[in-house]
């Protein structure tokens, strides 16, 4: 029996990547026409090519690709505000009640209660609309944008780069 | 930021899995290695290269799925080269030819690094260059080492020897 | 400092009365051009897990409370008439939560509601609506639907969503710490 060393190992191989160029290629069938054991590897090396061909990169179960996609939320770090943080709950009982407003004493306006409600429920509901406008990302601005900045007041793109000098002298 | 990553979950998902089965043959804990990863992915996303994101999540799958065999070693005595393929995983695909189950046995029998080289060059398509910086080894040794491994996954496939 | 003071009192007063009652101004909103009645939800999707109804002098309040620590906020909330967010666990599968999507887009098509982003992934749509008059803003209507929830959102009144980020950073609460504590 034939032995092949490590250099025809490393010419076959480069003949299946197509990397071996056509004189090396050329000598190396030579020689296997010689070498029936050269000539084996060969064949069994693109036996096992055309089999690598056949097995594909395997699907990822639902159960995996339900994991990945929770991870952002999994991972978004803590609010600022913890409405059970003990902190928060210390800084409360150390604002004077005189803040709050004097709606209650006017039954027709809204109670510093529901006030307070109805800021929580606008964060959530603002929340959800920038969740909406992460996903649909460039779309949103390229789109809706467009139409907007025709539609919405000078006086709102005003606003708009107020509150960007405000960002960048905070950034300072 | 979170399109970016759920750009990247659905590029390369499965083909983390496909690492992470391989090595680890046990399908739950291949997917607990794969969310590990993709989890490093989302917390470490601002510090890769965008067009590095690929060989770096395999980089890290692999280490992972690494570090669980370690563990397990730790905990088990068995000899790796010896555990039988698990028929269930990569080969539940009944269309399957018998030599694709038998090139799937034969893959995940293989040591490491072999094992890994083969999966990541020749089932993912990872360019030589890619496979050398997620092993750290040099591309000399990927080629010397990729050599070997199909060579004992042809004498694993051939019939008859003379 | 004073800002902080501001949202901690805002929030504080919360540890006291949380729960989740449907704000009974929908029946004030009806008649604005900008809302859009998305039938019974409750009949296709069970009981849901959100449901906000802000109108008319809630959210007046709300602006000008904000007006002093957070002008900007105080700003975009003056321009809005009504927010209502209706939010439901998806209990089986997505395909019958986009079934009512296509009812509400017709609801939406009848009444002169303008199609602006439609975005459909491998398990996540996403529909955005606009209602206008000429060239002024009346409403925006938002609908997401993913594997685990679906969404109706209707904003009447004018929002810029590039300001969304704005008024994000001025109320500062993460949607998912928001719900836990339901």
């Amino acid at each position: 029996m034939n032995e092949y060393d490590e250099k025809w190992e490393e010419q076959i191989n480069a003949l299946l990547d197509g990397e071996l160029s056509s004189a090396d290629a050329d000598l190396l069938k030579a020689e296997a026409s010689d070498d029936r054991e050269l000539a084996r590897a060969i064949i069994e090396a693109y036996q096992l090519q055309k089999a690598m061909d056949a097995i594909r990169v395997e699907r990822a179960p639902d159960s995996l690709r339900k994991r990945l996609r929770a991870i952002p939320r999994q991972q978004r770090p803590a609010p600022v505000f913890r409405i059970l943080q003990p902190r928060w709950v210390m800084a409360l009982a150390a604002i004077p009640l005189v803040v709050f407003s004097v709606s209650l004493m006017q039954p027709e306006e809204p109670s510093a209660q529901e006030i307070a409600k109805a800021r929580q429920d606008l964060a959530i509901a603002f929340a959800y609309l920038d969740k909406a406008g992460q996903f649909t990302g460039q779309e949103i601005e390229s789109t809706v944008g467009n139409t907007m900045s025709d539609a919405i007041a000078g006086s709102v793109i005003r606003n708009i780069k107020s509150q960007n000098e405000t960002s960048k002298e905070n950034e300072a | 930021m979170s399109r970016r990553y759920r750009q990247w979950v659905k590029e390369y998902q499965d083909q983390a899995w496909t690492v992470a089965r391989y090595i680890l043959k046990d399908a739950q804990e291949a997917e607990d290695a794969t969310q590990e990863a993709f989890v490093k992915l989302w917390n470490n996303q601002d510090n890769i290269d965008p067009a590095r994101v690929r060989p770096w999540l395999m980089k890290v799958t692999r280490n992972g799925c690494l570090d669980r065999l370690r563990r397990r070693r730790d905990n088990v005595e068995f000899d790796e080269s010896h555990m039988p393929a698990d028929v269930s995983g990569p080969m539940q695909d009944a269309a399957a030819s018998e030599t694709s189950v038998r090139l799937k046995r034969a893959i995940s029998a293989l040591k490491e690094p072999y094992r890994s080289l083969v999966v990541l060059r020749d089932v993912n398509q990872h360019s030589y260059e890619e496979v050398a910086g997620m092993l750290e080894l040099s591309l000399a040794q990927v080629k010397t080492y990729l050599h070997r491994a199909r060579k004992q996954l042809r004498e694993q496939l051939s019939e008859v020897r003379p | 400092m004073k800002l902080a003071i501001f949202k901690t009192l805002m929030i504080g007063v919360l540890c006291a009365l949380f729960s989740m009652p449907v704000m009974a101004q929908e029946d004030a909103l009806k008649g604005l051009d900008g809302f859009i009645d998305f039938g019974d939800l409750s009949a296709t999707y069970g009981e849901p897990k959100i449901s906000i109804n802000i109108g008319g002098t809630l959210l007046q309040f709300v602006s000008m409370m904000s007006e002093e620590g957070d002008p900007e906020t105080s700003e975009i909330l003056s321009q809005l008439k009504g927010v209502r967010v209706f939010g439901y666990p998806i209990v089986d599968d997505a395909s019958v939560a986009k079934q009512k999507f296509g009812e509400v887009k017709n609801t939406l098509k009848s009444k002169g509601w303008e199609p602006v982003v439609q975005v459909n992934e491998e398990n996540e749509q996403v529909l955005i609506y606009m209602k206008m008059n000429g060239t002024a803003m009346e409403g925006m209507t938002v609908m997401t639907v993913d594997d685990e929830e679906v969404m109706f959102i209707n904003i009447i009144g004018k929002l810029d969503p590039k300001q969304l980020g704005k008024v994000m950073n001025g109320f500062d609460v993460h949607i998912d710490d928001a719900i836990g504590l339901d």
